[in-house]
């Protein structure tokens, strides 16, 4: 099969919003992802904040994350994704804090302010009125984060290019790569081989690898954030994090964050690790989110539901890097796309495909493009005073209220796999986290027709039952 | 008369709405989420009886849902929906099942560990969660489980923080003492176990360690949503107390002066006479066989003033 794009790791929010860009022309485009599933790759592992400016400031990075948050809001009302805009609070927690407040406020406003996201002075009588359950002498206030659904972002991106006629190879692995004259081969662990006039590597932690099978050598390192989520009530309304005057690599970074789900995540500093297969969450990351939040808050009778943890791709220099590749101008390299990764997204797409052009891509835009509907749960029905019927309000969820009628339209967007349906519904994602799993497993395997023995959570040996 | 709304099939869900029609031909509709009724005790012998007798007098109705949708709560079928108001509606949902974080247990999340209850409903589809399963639980609703696992031809191993009391069990279930740690995985599965300080090989880890949950605290609650007792009976009285609390004839309460829990509050109607009093660390000082001690006091010579 012959395509003009194929971009390899498409199953990331990188890669996805690239394929999003390129829908909007007449060209052929092929997304190849070794998951089963879009967003099973770093992808699934974030906090899904919209930043603002990242150090190093003068950084490609900052530049693309800026350039990404301006364009969410628009994004997320085409594609029917929730977001909510908030501000990032820097609270003093202690005398010494509180008195440097000015000057942090100084240099702050100087980075941020000049990129027009503003920056103020909280006083204890603001910080208690802006943030009833945190407790602190006082904090600096940035303002333009935002926080989004980002699995429903996943799954509306996927179906606007499915729609739009972007092709999928999922479950598909990229093994090799040759460059033929103008064109490129890849050789997939499917025994199959794509053909392409131009190739974009969007794979995430395994970008390194990818650019090798170019001739390109980039050198990665992996850091792992952990991450604890808990039930029951707002603990913040915005993002909170303490103030560190002195840097402390140990506790850098992480942040007290609401999600769109009335969850809240503590999410972790990143601490550097060997092994970026390693997901696991040990006994010490719990501590050092204890030690670095829990003085932060006045009420802490919340209920952890699950700790997990992410893998980021961390490239030397520390910035992002989108290149061509040195061989030829018809593969681009993205290399280290960490956090922001999701904020600088679309920023990032337009950028490639800038690039793309460039380097030869005609790219005429389409006058037929397809939306997307929003996905529409029962319980918006139910909200909404509509009426539900046939088997529309069979609950399989108590916690979450998603219902079969749910999981059949998961299924209609995508879903393949327990995860898949998971992350459009919200199923199991409650207090209770997945009493309903047994009913879940076999209603879905029912919906799609399959034996439930067959159901995976997320593709390869993550069977789920037996007989 | 009102018509009451009972979320949950339970045993305190169909012992309160049994207790009510007998106590004055109160109608009670009880709402189960699921296609059969018994919730946790739906695999024990020994409240077979009575969920059978219940159910002769009860009306239930299956595959119908409470649901918390913002503000408000609403009873979901398949082909409806009504909004659940006012303080007519008793919530018996039971435990939770606690939470990995809650218990300490850390590591991967693999395919392969479940709650209690995902477990129940597997096994009533026939589906089993896996082949070489470990429960972790200190209560006789592990060993049932383990029990009936094995019944079905699962390798099982319970592993207890606490020694658990297997007397009345058919013996064979291989009981490990000690606290599960960390979860390994590989290719997406459950691969072994970290109990203490010894990893152990299973495909499966099945969470039966509980705690009282109302999801809808708006809502009086009966049964194990409120009182931490492993125990049928109370579950069953706790229902029987609550539905005396809601007929109330003589519209006459007594308030109990305690530090200690009680239930169904500290305020009761003189009718009912009986609380219980859930107090699981003083098993010793009674000398009660059950993890959880529950008192109940006949409060027919406990008199406190009338406030
Ligand atoms: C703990 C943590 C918290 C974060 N929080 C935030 C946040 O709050 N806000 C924010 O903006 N950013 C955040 N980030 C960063 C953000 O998550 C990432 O930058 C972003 O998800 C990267 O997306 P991606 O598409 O580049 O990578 P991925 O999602 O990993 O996508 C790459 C894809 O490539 C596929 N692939 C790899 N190799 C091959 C191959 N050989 N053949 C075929 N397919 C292949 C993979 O399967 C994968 O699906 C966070 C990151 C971490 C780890």
């Amino acid at each position: 099969m012959s395509y003009d794009v194929v971009i390899i790791g498409s199953g990331g929010v990188v890669g996805l919003f690239i394929a999003y860009e390129l829908a909007h022309y007449r060209v052929r485009v092929l997304v190849i992802d070794k998951e089963v599933e879009p967003g099973f790759g770093v992808s699934k592992g974030h906090a899904g904040v919209i930043h603002v400016v990242q150090p190093p400031f003068n950084s490609l990075r900052s530049k693309l994350a800026v350039e990404g948050n301006r364009l969410y809001d628009g994004i997320a009302r085409r594609l029917h994704v929730r977001i909510r805009r908030l501000n990032a609070l820097l609270v003093a927690k202690n005398p010494a804090q509180l008195i440097a407040l000015p000057a942090v406020w100084l240099i702050l406003n100087h980075v941020y302010g000049k990129r027009g996201f503003r920056i103020r002075i909280l006083g204890p009588r603001s910080l208690r009125r802006v943030e009833p359950n945190v407790s602190g002498l006082g904090a600096i206030e940035v303002e333009g984060y935002g926080i989004i659904n980002s699995f429903e972002l996943i799954s509306q991106l996927y179906n606007f290019c499915r729609l739009n006629g972007i092709d999928f190879a999922l479950n598909t692995e990229v093994k090799d790569a040759k460059i033929l004259g103008d064109e490129v081969a890849l050789i997939t662990s499917r025994g199959g081989e794509y053909r392409a006039k131009y190739v974009v590597n969007a794979a995430g932690l395994y970008s390194a690898d990818i650019a090798r099978l170019f001739g390109d050598e980039y050198k990665l390192e992996f850091g792992k954030g952990a991450m604890l989520v808990f039930w029951g009530g707002e603990q913040v309304r915005n993002i909170v994090a303490p103030l560190q005057l002195i840097p402390n690599p140990k506790t850098k970074g992480g942040a007290i964050i609401p999600t769109v789900f009335g969850t809240t995540i503590w999410g972790g500093p990143s601490l550097s690790m060997s092994d970026r297969g390693d997901r696991s969450v040990n006994e010490d990351d719990i501590d050092v989110l204890n030690e670095k939040f829990s003085g932060l808050l006045r009420n802490r009778n919340f209920t952890p539901i699950k700790a997990y943890a992410g893998v980021r791709p961390i490239p030397e220099g520390d910035d992002f890097v989108i290149t061509y590749s040195r061989s030829s101008k018809h593969v681009i390299h993205l290399i280290g796309i960490e956090s922001p990764g999701l904020t600088s997204a679309p920023a990032i797409a337009r950028r490639v495909v800038e690039m793309l052009r460039e380097a030869g891509v005609v790219l005429t835009p389409k006058d037929d493009v397809k939306e997307v509907d929003p996905m529409i749960m029962t319980r918006d029905i139910i909200e909404g005073g509509g009426s539900i019927n046939d088997d529309q309000g069979e609950v399989i969820c108590p916690c979450m209220g998603v219902t079969r009628a749910d999981i059949r339209e998961a299924i209609k967007r995508g879903a393949t796999t327990l995860d898949g349906v998971v992350f459009r519904t919200g199923l199991g994602m409650g207090i209770c986290q997945g009493m309903c799993l047994g009913k879940a497993i076999k209603v879905i395997s029912e919906e799609l027709g399959i034996d439930p023995r067959k159901l995976t959570k997320l593709g390869d040996d993550s069977w789920l039952v037996t007989r | 008369m009102v018509g009451y709304t009972i979320i949950g099939a339970g045993l305190a869900g169909l012992s309160l709405a049994l207790e009510l029609r007998r106590l004055g031909g109160v109608e009670a509709e009880v709402i189960e989420y699921r296609d059969y009724v018994g919730g946790i005790h739906s695999i024990m012998p020994e409240t077979k009886g009575f969920i059978n007798e219940a159910l002769k007098e009860v009306s239930t109705r299956l595959i119908t849902t409470a649901v918390r949708i913002n503000d408000a709560i609403y009873a979901i079928w398949r082909g409806g929906y009504r909004r659940l108001t006012s303080n007519v509606i008793v919530a018996t949902g039971g435990f939770r099942v606690m939470t990995l974080p809650e218990l300490g247990i850390y590591g991967e999340r693999p395919a392969g560990i479940y709650p209690h209850h995902a477990v129940l409903d597997m096994l009533h589809y026939d589906l089993l969660p896996g082949k070489d399963v470990v429960v972790y639980g200190d209560n006789q609703y592990a060993l049932s489980l383990a029990r009936e696992l094995m019944r079905r031809g699962v390798t099982v191993r319970v592993i207890s923080p606490t020694k658990l009391d297997t007397r009345d069990m058919d013996g064979g279930i291989d009981i490990i003492v000690g606290r599960v740690r960390y979860v390994k995985g590989m290719g997406g599965r459950v691969e072994k176990i970290l109990v203490n300080s010894e990893w152990v090989a299973a495909d499966t880890l099945v969470i039966s360690m509980f705690k009282p949950f109302n999801p809808f605290p708006e809502f009086r609650a009966v049964g194990q949503a409120v009182i931490e007792t492993y125990d049928p009976g109370i579950v069953i009285e706790s229902g029987k107390i609550m539905a005396g609390e809601l007929v109330n004839r003589s519209g006459e309460f007594m308030v109990i002066d305690s530090d200690l829990p009680i239930y169904p509050g500290n305020r009761v109607s003189r009718d009912v006479r009986r609380v219980i009093i859930p107090c699981r660390d003083v098993e010793s000082w009674l000398m009660v066989g059950s993890t959880s001690l529950v008192m109940m006091l006949q409060l027919l010579n406990y008199r406190t003033p009338i406030r």
